[in-house]
């Protein structure tokens, strides 16, 4: 694939899966968007970090998204939880998203020294995490929420420091929360120890 | 010797045996409790960096440790944060005997005030955001019960917690990339107001503070009580060691005033939230943002007598928070709730839970006699001398919260709806009188009782 066109792939990929993320109901179908988002970002990172380090994102991003597949109960209820006004909402919600960041992107480019096609991707992938913590209560989506805010975070972040213990670190709390969403996901089914 | 690997690493791995360990509870209570006593005999009988003999045998421990390039350091300077530090998770522990919390309290308590030492010991700072950030992480089976669905305040710790990270994160890049120095005042400007709002984040400054009620609301009252009494002090200690270490920060009179308004805001917000509570759970939530927004102002002022409040106020804040976490966990125990319903003649039911949990609230609301009271009286004298318009809000704030007390002591002595007494656990009792009794001997002899805690600010030379 031509190097210049790279950055817009991944837009699009990350425009595709935080919308399924943000309207979806069913979790296989989120966790494969989750996984999207992750080789999105991936792309993107490689921009500024090494094939190897932006690889560590990429697989600790995959891990999160296993964690929190492995945690949900074996049958998954055929409830939806959004009714067509609810994704009628979210969606224009996004657009909004995305109209604010176009708008922000050229001013937020020039500080971060970021190309504007990845500033794009970043700040969508900040703004649309950002509204789902402020529209859930479910807690495998207020951990995708937070999942999401922290992978536009890493992109911003990478063109600004390339330490590998800082990459590990990131990884490790993307690993960390995922393991803590899936301790809260499946805590209604543990026994009551204490 | 290596200090790091004494104060971190050790606790970090007995908290991994005591996790193993947890379906033995008073074992590991124990063991957490003399663990974290001998971690504080250590950091006061020996001198980090200095060579000690003992008959042929010649001891030093080394103050830093290097991992991957980034090192981790614990200095003399920093032995009263480790003894302050330790002592508060031994008080804590050896509690756990009579408030019974759950069984990976002392494993997951020890494995978090190690993690936030070395938060504190990390060098550069901006590794800090993220060891607090696996510390917030680590505590969060504390205050959630197992069989029950986490509720909307556990989230909201999550969610907040977590958003202080990145704004850290790029603080330290800012302020790396200006030299540190005052060349380029908009980047100190945008470096300042991110380390502010990662800080507001992490200490749940208003308006990021809804969760505090919440978690009191739905943890453990003993679980909720180490949380709420340990994280913030931590946080405010690394927050010190900051503006300790960066001149542009220290040099900044906008973020210290940002502090104090902050500090404000928080007494007066939840002072009048405070007043309107009907769960006494909820009632300590807003303490315990009051009581940060006290820490604030106090930093904000950024006098020796304001920070010396910083230094002087963390024992009696202790020790209050602990009595109520102990009441409230009786109480909660034997009468099922902590709503006012609930709490219908408590002092003739549960009288010591009952006195304890008062006393405790008075305390920190700063009633004469009591433990904080002299210190709230200078610090108030002397926001009244620097800032004389903040001091009518701050008594809005202080009148909510003497108000929700006094509804809650009339509460307390209302007649019960059944007259019987509930048997309190003996041991129980004999730490609440021991802890009233310190409330009201500190209150007396305030300077005999807290002046060795002004040692702490020797970490931070700059002040």
């Amino acid at each position: 694939m031509n190097q210049t066109l790279i950055p817009y792939f991944s837009l699009f990929l990350i425009l595709l899966s935080t919308l399924e993320l943000l309207v979806g109901t069913r979790i296989r179908r989120m966790m494969i968007a989750l996984a999207v988002l992750y080789l999105g970002q991936f792309l993107l990172l490689i921009n500024s970090w090494s094939l190897g380090l932006s690889a560590v994102e990429l697989v600790a991003g995959w891990m999160a998204m296993a964690i929190l597949l492995a945690s949900q109960p074996s049958v998954e209820p055929d409830v939806q939880f959004i009714n067509r006004q609810g994704t009628v909402f979210r969606i224009v919600a996004a657009v909004v998203i995305w109209l604010l960041v176009y708008l922000i992107a050229p001013n937020v480019s020039l500080l971060s020294s970021l190309p504007i096609e990845v500033t794009w991707s970043a700040l969508i992938l900040i703004g649309i995490g950002l509204l789902h913590l402020g529209m859930t209560t479910r807690p495998v989506k207020v951990i995708i929420g937070l999942l999401t805010v922290l992978a536009g975070f890493e992109v911003f972040y990478a063109s600004v420091e390339n330490s590998v213990l800082v990459a590990g670190l990131l990884a490790m709390v993307t690993i960390g929360l995922a393991a803590v969403g899936a301790y809260l996901i499946s805590l209604p089914l543990l026994e009551a120890a204490e | 010797m290596n200090a790091p690997l004494i104060w971190i690493g050790l606790p970090l791995a007995v908290s991994g045996i005591l996790l193993l360990l947890r379906k033995r509870r008073v074992l590991v209570i124990y063991l957490g409790s003399f663990f974290s006593l001998a971690l504080v005999f250590i950091a006061l009988v020996m001198p980090i960096g200095e060579v000690m003999s003992f008959g042929n045998l010649t001891v030093q421990i080394n103050p830093a440790l290097t991992i991957l390039g980034r090192q981790l350091i614990l200095d003399q300077a920093d032995s009263t944060i480790l003894v302050l530090v330790y002592g508060m998770a031994c008080f804590w522990f050896f509690g756990a005997l009579v408030a019974k919390p759950p069984s990976i309290f002392i494993s997951v308590g020890l494995a978090m005030t190690a993690i936030l030492v070395a938060a504190i010991a990390v060098n550069p700072f901006l590794y800090s955001a993220l060891l607090i950030e696996v510390a917030i992480l680590i505590s969060i089976p504390l205050i959630v019960t197992p069989g029950i669905a986490s509720g909307s305040g556990t989230q909201r710790y999550l969610v907040f917690q977590t958003l202080g990270l990145p704004f850290i994160l790029l603080a330290g890049w800012a302020l790396g990339g200006s030299g540190a120095n005052l060349g380029d005042p908009n980047l100190v400007l945008s470096a300042t107001f991110l380390l502010g709002l990662g800080f507001a984040f992490l200490l749940a400054v208003f308006p990021f503070y809804s969760w505090i009620p919440l978690v009191a609301d739905e943890a453990q009252p003993y679980a909720a009580g180490f949380l709420f009494s340990t994280l913030p002090i931590m946080v405010l200690i690394i927050l010190l060691d900051f503006i300790n270490g960066l001149a542009i920060i220290r040099e900044s009179s906008l973020f210290f005033q940002a502090l104090e308004f902050c500090g404000i805001l928080m007494i007066v917000t939840g002072g009048i939230w405070a007043a309107f509570q009907k769960n006494i759970a909820r009632l300590a939530g807003y303490t315990v943002i009051m009581e940060t927004g006290f820490f604030l102002i106090a930093i904000g002022m950024k006098t020796v007598d304001s920070f010396s409040f910083f230094a002087l106020a963390i024992i009696p804040r202790l020790l209050a928070f602990g009595l109520i976490a102990l009441g409230l966990t009786q109480v909660k125990r034997s009468v099922g709730g902590l709503d006012e319903k609930d709490l219908r003649g408590l002092f003739h039911r549960l009288p010591f839970s009952a006195a304890a949990t008062i006393i405790a609230f008075f305390s920190l609301a700063g009633l004469p006699l009591l433990a904080e009271f002299s210190l709230k009286f200078n610090l108030l004298t002397m926001l009244s001398t620097q800032f004389r318009g903040a001091l009518p809000w701050v008594f809005i704030g202080m009148l909510g919260l003497f108000t929700a007390i006094f509804r809650f002591l009339a509460i307390f002595t209302s007649q019960p709806p059944e007259e019987k007494a509930i048997p309190e656990p003996r041991l129980a009792t004999v730490l609440i009188i021991i802890g009233i009794l310190f409330l009201f001997l500190i209150g007396l002899f305030p300077s005999f009782f807290l002046n060795g805690q002004l040692q702490l600010l020797q970490a931070f030379p700059t002040f």
